[in-house]
């Protein structure tokens, strides 16, 4: 196999070539983020210099990837939220979370568990729909998890009231680390 | 009691207790357990647990008394082991979705905390009564009115006014109030800021002026 990344790695010395500094922009776009970039924005921004294929640009995201895995860095693209996430590999992660004690955040209560199961796979959804499926009164985790940016209103149930239908946010898909909202379907 | 998560949470660790096939569960034995245990709680548990009772009693009483024979799916039970189904295969997924939770824990991405969950008003520096001198000075300089006319200022257009002037800027509070404006213009445009600082859109800050700015948000 002709090693395409030796013969960049040569040219780079003098000025990168167009592969590479498309590279770098996805680099220097995910850095500069907490929040995922989705394939499309980057394709954007991309093409204002470099006219780029949705195809190729997701190749050079994955030889990006690689290169982090082959030289052992300690960060990874992930797909999550419906777009690209740099974030630290999970062996970093008994280090950083030293760093970050007081900064992460609670865990989820074993009622929001459960609350977020049920819009996660039978949005949308209303409270009362909820809390049918569990038999209690589910209004204070409701609450609490729109408080967290975990679940929105995704729309009315054309019912008596026109009750509030739920789903869940991309700060859900962060959350748990999914790609996309039928990714919860693969939870195991 | 307060341990369980519901009705179906207790019957189902019931269930698993006993270590019985829901579908083929000793109802009796179960009803009798379950009564107690609510019995034992001596609190006001709400409908959704008298229901349920009821329902199981109801099974139990129709499995002690022959009688003329019920379609299979008119039974109350039916209706109580799609309900347990269901519960279970929640609690299945709530669990598998901490299991997750806790796996992600292990990743962190560019920023390390999330954004603040609550948004503050952006009240922490200025007093009520800062406020309450302002509103005074401003109704104090505008032209009163003798006649009562229609309303003419209304705060969602003013809202949109206020954000095209603060725009991502940092104001003086008296330059959104200027003089010419009439006092239901001065109270709109005055509620408006307040909505907008409600909404975290916008804070106000006082240092040796008072300034109203954008939170980014």
């Amino acid at each position: 196999m002709l090693n395409l990344l030796d013969v960049e790695t040569e040219q780079e010395e003098r000025a990168p070539s167009r592969d590479r500094q498309i590279m770098r922009i996805i680099e220097a776009l995910l850095f500069s983020t907490a929040d995922s970039v989705s394939l499309e924005k980057i394709k954007e921004i991309v093409s204002s210099v470099y006219p780029v294929g949705l195809r190729e640009l997701r190749r050079l995201i994955d030889a990006l990837r690689e290169e982090y895995r082959d030289q052992n860095r300690a960060f990874t693209i992930d797909e999550i939220a419906d777009g690209y996430l740099l974030r630290t590999v999970e062996e970093m992660g008994p280090y950083v979370e030293l760093l970050h004690l007081n900064r992460r955040g609670e865990k989820l209560s074993k009622a929001s568990m459960e609350v977020l199961a049920i819009i996660a796979y039978r949005s949308p959804i209303t409270r009362a729909e909820v809390e049918a499926i569990r038999g209690v009164d589910s209004s204070g985790t409701v609450a609490s998890l729109i408080e967290r940016g975990l679940i929105e209103e995704v729309g009315r149930k054309e019912a008596p009231g026109r009750p509030i239908q739920w789903g869940v946010t991309k700060r859900f898909l962060k959350h748990f680390g999914l790609k996309s909202a039928a990714d919860i379907h693969q939870i195991k | 009691m307060e341990n369980f998560k519901g009705p179906l949470d207790l019957l189902l660790f019931l269930i698993q207790k006993e270590e019985l096939d829901i579908t083929d569960v000793e109802l009796s034995l179960l009803t009798t357990q379950f009564a107690e245990k609510i019995d034992e709680a001596e609190i006001d548990l709400g409908s959704e647990w008298l229901v349920l009772t009821a329902t199981l009693l109801l099974i139990k009483s129709q499995k002690l008394i022959p009688g003329e024979e019920i379609p299979e799916e008119e039974l109350p039970r039916v209706a109580v082991f799609q309900k347990l189904l269901e519960y279970c295969q929640i609690k299945e997924a709530a669990s598998a979705l901490a299991n997750q939770e806790d796996k992600q824990r292990l990743f962190f991405s560019r920023g390390g905390s999330e954004k603040p969950e609550r948004t503050t008003s952006g009240l922490e520096e200025v007093a009520i009564e800062d406020l309450t001198a302002l509103l005074r000075d401003l109704l104090a300089r505008a032209p009163k009115m003798g006649t009562i006319e229609k309303e003419q200022w209304e705060v969602s257009p003013k809202i949109e006014w206020l954000r095209s002037q603060i725009n991502l800027n940092r104001l003086a509070f008296t330059s959104l109030f200027h003089s010419e404006m009439c006092r239901g213009e001065l109270i709109v445009t005055f509620l408006a800021l307040l909505e907008l600082m409600k909404l975290g859109e916008v804070r106000v800050i006082k240092e040796e002026e008072i300034y109203v700015e954008s939170t980014g948000c």
